[in-house]
């Protein structure tokens, strides 16, 4: 028994003293279960935004608005009535926006028949709380019209989809799983590569051959781009083989494919370079890029989560590159994908420089 | 070949704080030639090495090499330059071929099959190719090592502690392939805490201990030069004491059952055997035995080396 348990406290004190161990028997589980404990307790009673245009602005709307605002389950905000609708809900890149017509009050009141319009992605997880909300709103306006002289029902819904073609969910999941490839692969594989060239003295062996630090890094770069073309064209061959796909990489898609590269190369180059060794690169490539793998909308909508994490998906570069690929790829949103490649380009610039200056292959 | 020196080294200084890894070293290298940096682990061989090789910045000092300035513009000369580390670590999922066509990319070499497969003959490789180097044994990763610093086709070698972990044959191997190179005319930098490496392999030995020169001289005039005399040894010595040979003038040392006799520098061993053996002390046999390099190291630096380790 006594040799079993110094076998035990020697193993324990050697696994602990291991970051790797340590992470993902102690901290990985408690990141998992913040991230999903807040996203899915919120998700009992969601409140999902609900961009609403209110082309009437009479009573009737009004109350109509505030029976939405009662429901609790929708958030209401509004949409200048000047706006034109398509364009607004294509710049915002919007999966869901209600559209209260001139004249509905007027229209209802004279007991004729009216519907309000709902613009929605039937693709994403919200859009049944929003169907079921809107649908109900409408019933208990209905069953309230003053002045009702016929039994049917004079206020409906009509539902109009968000986006030009017939996307199902893949579709939708496809471009996060593209960044959440780029993230895994350039963060991940280069911080332990660069942390194993360090501790193994091949930065070292290398620096006394003609071989330049920057040619590595390009070389590096090349083959992440190679590798990531390859698995970007599996995984569109086998989405449209199995599922039928019908998402297309546009030239803004493929920019932000470069740039999320040589963001996440840059990234895990700097985190190898700075780590003492393999293992706590990894530990550190783990700490980053597993909770921006859940909170930058590759799995479920930044909309269902909190708040707070709402924030803090939008510090995270992966938010940037899947909600730029998203936009221009899903609802041919190139502005917004612009602004999300520019922050991808703007950080991977400053990540690049960073990890150049400390990666030294020299000895002090 | 010109003998205008290859490396000319002058006041190199490598100071960490109040620690004096290297301080005020100088030498100069020819053409051709096996030069040994000889010391026990902590002497500043590595970091004098590592310097030469653009690797770590001198404090002061200057370092020329192939004409250049290395402390400035060692790039110039990298592609003339083959480098085997202390450290040394292959690419572990690589083969000896590709890491050979590998490192012949990175200096601008187009190898054919066969250069490969002269390269890898040259390092005794032959029967390794289908290996991964995680395969290979310790000789034969520096082995691998050696070749991949053959592959620029360089001037000029610099082989820290090449040795260092090999068993006994795998040692005789490298040094026969290292001479092999010497013959080429290749100029071979090498560190070592061996003393019997630099002693059979070296055309100079420059001796190093705490950052600081020695010694500097031909294996044998190191030995001429602070080796000692002559001893004889005399085998199964039969007395009880020594008393009779200590009378005699020379200095002894009873080692087992046998008694070393040292003899001063330039005394007569032909007159040093016809005393003893007309003295009357009883011994079955006598032989003489010359001093070695470890005899001129240890009357230099106070001590012999032993496993990397300065032994008092």
């Amino acid at each position: 028994m006594s040799r079993i348990i110094a076998d035990l406290k020697a193993f324990a004190t050697q696994y602990m003293r291991n970051p790797v161990g340590a992470f993902f028997a102690l901290v990985f589980p408690i990141i998992l279960v913040l991230i999903f404990g807040s996203v899915f307790s919120q998700s009992a009673s969601p409140e999902v935004p609900l961009p609403v245009q209110d082309l009437d602005g009479s009573a009737i709307s009004g109350q109509f608005l505030e029976i939405l605002n009662q429901t609790g389950t929708v958030e209401v905000s509004m949409i200048s009535p000047t706006a034109d609708i398509d364009d607004h809900i294509r710049d915002n890149s919007l999966s869901a926006a209600l559209v209260i017509p001139a004249g509905f009050g007027a229209t209802a009141l004279s007991n004729t028949s009216v519907n309000v319009t709902l613009y929605g992605d039937q693709t994403v997880s919200s859009y049944g709380i929003v169907v079921g909300t809107v649908g109900a709103a409408v019933e208990i306006l209905d069953r309230n019209l003053p002045n009702r002289t016929v039994p049917d029902q004079l206020v409906g819904m009509v539902t109009a989809d968000i986006v030009g073609e017939d996307f199902s969910f893949i579709d939708f999941f496809l471009p996060g799983m593209i960044a959440f490839t780029i993230m895994i692969n350039g963060l991940f594989i280069l911080s332990a590569l660069s942390a194993e060239y360090k501790s193994r003295g091949y930065f070292k062996l290398l620096a006394t051959t003609p071989l330049g630090k920057s040619e590595w890094v390009l070389s590096k770069f090349l083959w992440f781009l190679i590798i990531m073309l390859i698995s970007i064209f599996l995984m569109f061959a086998i989405s449209i083989g199995a599922f039928g796909v019908k998402v297309t990489i546009t030239p803004l898609a493929l920019a932000l494919i470069l740039a999320g590269i040589l963001l996440f190369t840059s990234m895990g180059l700097l985190i190898g370079v700075w780590a003492k060794d393999v293992e706590s690169a990894s530990t550190i490539g783990n700490a980053i890029g597993f909770p921006m793998m859940f909170l930058s909308g590759i799995f479920f909508q930044l909309e269902m989560m909190p708040e707070a994490l709402q924030v803090i998906a939008y510090a995270l570069p992966l938010t940037y590159l899947s909600e730029g690929m998203r936009a221009t790829m899903i609802y041919g949103n190139d502005t917004t994908a612009l602004i999300d490649l520019a922050v991808v380009l703007i950080l991977a610039v400053f990540f690049f420089i960073v990890a150049s200056k400390l990666m030294s292959w020299k000895e002090k | 070949m010109s003998n205008k020196p290859i490396i000319t080294v002058t006041n190199l200084k490598k100071h960490y704080g109040d620690i004096k890894a290297v301080d005020g070293v100088s030498f100069e290298v020819s053409p051709g030639e096996i030069f040994s940096c000889l010391g026990p682990n902590g002497a500043g061989k590595t970091t004098t090495v590592e310097m030469m090789e653009g690797l770590r910045t001198p404090t002061s000092g200057s370092i020329e090499i192939l004409g250049a300035d290395v402390t400035q513009d060692y790039a110039s000369i990298r592609h003339r330059v083959g480098v085997l580390p202390q450290d040394f670590q292959p690419f572990d999922r690589l083969k000896a071929p590709e890491a050979i066509a590998y490192f012949g990319g990175l200096y601008g070499r187009k190898m054919t099959k066969q250069d490969v497969a002269d390269l890898i003959d040259a390092v005794a490789l032959s029967h390794r190719t289908d290996s991964v180097a995680m395969k290979l044994s310790g000789g034969e990763k520096r082995r691998l090592g050696l070749a991949l610093a053959l592959v620029g086709e360089p001037e000029l070698l610099f082989l820290d502690e090449p040795t260092t972990g090999l068993d006994a044959q795998a040692r005789r191997g490298l040094w026969r392939l290292l001479e092999g190179l010497r013959d080429e005319g290749k100029t071979i930098f090498l560190t070592t805490h061996y003393l019997d490496e630099a002693e059979i392999l070296s055309d100079d030995v420059f001796v190093m201990h705490k950052g600081k020169e020695i010694a500097r001289a031909p294996p044998m005039g190191l030995v001429e030069q602070h080796g000692g005399g002559i001893s004889i040894l005399l085998l199964d010595y039969a007395e009880k004491s020594t008393d009779k040979v200590e009378a005699m003038g020379f200095g002894v040392e009873r080692i087992r059952n046998n008694v070393k006799v040292n003899l001063t520098e330039g005394a007569s061993v032909r007159e040093a055997i016809r005393r003893l053996d007309t003295s009357g002390v009883q011994f079955r046999d006598l032989i003489t035995i010359e001093p070695t390099l470890e005899d001129a190291f240890i009357n230099l630096v106070g001590g012999t080396i032993v496993g990397g380790e300065l032994k008092k």
